[in-house]
């Protein structure tokens, strides 16, 4: 305390002093703190957790017949957001509410009304996240190690066989539009023909007919050639007699097909479709077949876990011993603060501005300590301060 | 005003009283005292029980005792001093060393202001005219001065004056010093802040501080 009523400001002698009066303390209290987290942990039911990483490739957002687009590189947040929200979609409520029935006991997570648990509750057990651009780490935690190993294998099933059937389905989509296509350009390239083949039997019957009447003007009727030439025009008339159908009602792009400009080209786009569904095909068939060319696959695989994630031993004693800290702490603060704020005897004479003569220790033995006289003073006295050590000049 | 002689301390305080009076260090403070040439010593606190009583009395034994002087204490605050420590004893005769004890009553309000210092202590008691029968201290000690060698006054604590007692600022105005006796009660800031106050306000010039680390807390 300083002449003025003000305090000192905290020296490192203090600080070193204070260390030695608390120092033993505090550290009991961290122990403690510890051995209650410790004890502690053990009293909250343990739960295991099972994992797989799963890799979803750039291959898998490109088409066959689009090469040009590499989008994992113009935006690999986007696709990031696009494989996580295929993940999400791959748990339908449908499947959580099985997942549900098969894998999580009350002790898990507790039915909320009529035996019925949100979809959303039972999507808190599993976990997933991306652990890199293109793989997810994807886990279930339940209160059983057995349980959690076959809940990840059947939610990593699950996402890996969605994944790869919206492929399918992105493909066949693909396949039969260009099936359709390729019926269309066909089809008109099949009218084409018919349409060069009536205007030659057109040709062939004005032939006819004009070589029947230049015979019936030299020859009779009867004549052989008259009449092999009749036969003749009566065959054409009666082919031309078979009606042609009428031209089909196509796209924009078969009356492209349709139109006679585009007559030199229709063959090679009609093999060009047809390369490309065969190349469809081949792709659907590749990746039906070898999963791996899918772009999707599990690269780490689930296993039994052993140990279990939670209740994290070292974390509770980490919190007891830190909460055990900052409490021992912030008593021990207090009590030095209030300590400081009750000045020696010393400091407060230094106040005061008088000399200490004397200091008169607390009562003890010799004396009656049920004389409260003699308890005030007394004892006290018997040292009486180094009585007079004191300082007698003023 | 009683005397009380024969130099004995009540039985059950005696010897412990003696003990620590026979010190060493009790003996430097005496001689302490008679070195700062003190005939009249005021023993003050801000507040009760913190041992103003227990020093009077054991500075009146070793100043019997080890120096041999005729000593006065003067129980301004009717702290039974007399009864507590040395009862029983017979007025000292004439001329002898000893110990006598003297309790000083008012027997009206506010009548031991001597001086007009009185009306600055008990403002209110202005209205009160001394009493003739009062008990007036500066005559009173000025009357004893040649006959003791020493004059211990016990005073009332500042914190607690009742309106018959002898105020201590003027007690100490009409003794040649004063004693502050402080315990752990007196240490919080807000006392020690009072108390210096107090030194400062009535102008007291102590001899110094003695912590009585058995006083009240």
């Amino acid at each position: 305390m300083t002449a003025d009523g003000s305090f000192d400001l905290i020296s490192i002698r203090e600080i070193v002093a204070f260390v030695r009066r608390r120092g033993l303390l505090i550290v009991l209290c961290v122990v403690l703190g510890g051995v209650c987290g410790f004890k502690g942990s053990g009293y909250i039911p343990k739960k295991y957790k099972a994992k797989a990483i799963v890799t979803v490739e750039s291959g898998y957002f490109h088409h066959p017949l689009i090469s040009d687009t590499v989008a994992e590189i113009q935006d690999p947040s986007e696709m990031s957001i696009h494989r996580l929200a295929l993940i999400r979609a791959a748990l339908t409520d449908q499947f959580l509410t099985d997942f549900y029935n098969t894998f999580i006991s009350p002790n898990d997570l507790k039915p909320q009304t009529n035996k019925q648990v949100d979809p959303e509750s039972i999507l808190r057990t599993i976990e997933y996240f991306s652990t890199n651009p293109t793989s997810f780490q994807i886990s279930v935690t339940l209160t059983s190690p057995e349980k959690a190993f076959n809940a990840t294998q059947r939610v990593v099933t699950e996402i890996i066989s969605t994944l790869r059937s919206k492929r399918a389905e992105q493909l066949t989509r693909s396949k039969r539009a260009l099936e359709r296509e390729s019926a269309l350009l066909l089809g008109a390239l099949s009218l084409g023909a018919n349409r060069s083949e009536g205007e030659t039997l057109e040709a062939q019957l004005a032939a006819t007919t004009a070589q029947l009447a230049a015979l019936e003007e030299h020859f009779a009727p009867t004549h052989p050639d008259v009449v092999s030439m009749r036969r003749r025009l009566q065959r054409l008339q009666a082919r031309q007699g078979s009606a042609s159908p009428p031209p089909p009602q196509g796209t924009e792009l078969s009356s492209i097909f349709l139109s006679p400009q585009s007559l030199t080209t229709k063959q090679e786009i009609a093999a060009e479709l047809l390369k490309k569904i065969s190349y469809l095909d081949i792709v659907l068939s590749m990746e039906r077949d070898h999963p791996t060319a899918s772009h999707v696959e599990i690269i780490e695989h689930p296993r039994i876990p052993i140990a279990p994630f939670a209740p994290d031993r070292l974390q509770f004693v980490l919190i007891g011993a830190v909460g055990a800290l900052v409490l021992s702490l912030s008593l021990a603060v207090a009590q030095e603060l209030r300590r400081r704020s009750i000045p020696t005897p010393s400091e407060a004479a230094r106040y005061l501005e008088l000399p200490l003569i004397a200091i008169l220790p607390a009562l003890s033995d010799g004396v009656s300590s049920k004389d409260p006289a003699l308890r005030r003073g007394s004892n006290t006295i018997r040292n009486l301060f180094a009585l007079m050590g004191m300082s007698c000049g003023r | 005003m009683k005397k009380s002689g024969d130099n004995k301390l009540a039985p059950s305080l005696a010897s412990g009283i003696f003990q620590i009076a026979s010190l060493p260090e009790s003996r430097r403070l005496l001689h302490l005292i008679r070195e700062q040439n003190v005939k009249t010593l005021a023993i003050q606190s801000q507040f009760g029980g913190e041992g103003k009583t227990f020093l009077a009395a054991l500075l009146a034994e070793g100043a019997f005792r080890f120096i041999d002087l005729r000593v006065l204490v003067i129980d301004a605050v009717s702290s039974f001093l007399e009864d507590t420590f040395f009862k029983g004893r017979p007025p000292t005769p004439p001329g002898k060393s000893g110990i006598d004890v003297v309790v000083a009553k008012a027997l009206d309000k506010g009548a031991l202001l001597p001086t007009t210092l009185g009306a600055e202590m008990h403002p209110e008691k202005d209205t009160d005219p001394p009493s003739p029968s009062d008990f007036n201290l500066c005559a009173y000690i000025r009357s004893v001065r040649d006959t003791y060698d020493l004059i211990l006054i016990d005073c009332p604590p500042y914190d607690s004056i009742r309106p018959h007692d002898l105020h201590p600022a003027i007690i100490a105005r009409h003794s040649d010093s004063s004693l502050i006796v402080t315990s752990p009660r007196s240490l919080k800031q807000s006392a020690l802040v009072s108390l210096k106050a107090l030194i400062t306000h009535y102008n007291l010039v102590p001899l110094g501080m003695v912590f009585n680390g058995g006083g009240s807390s």
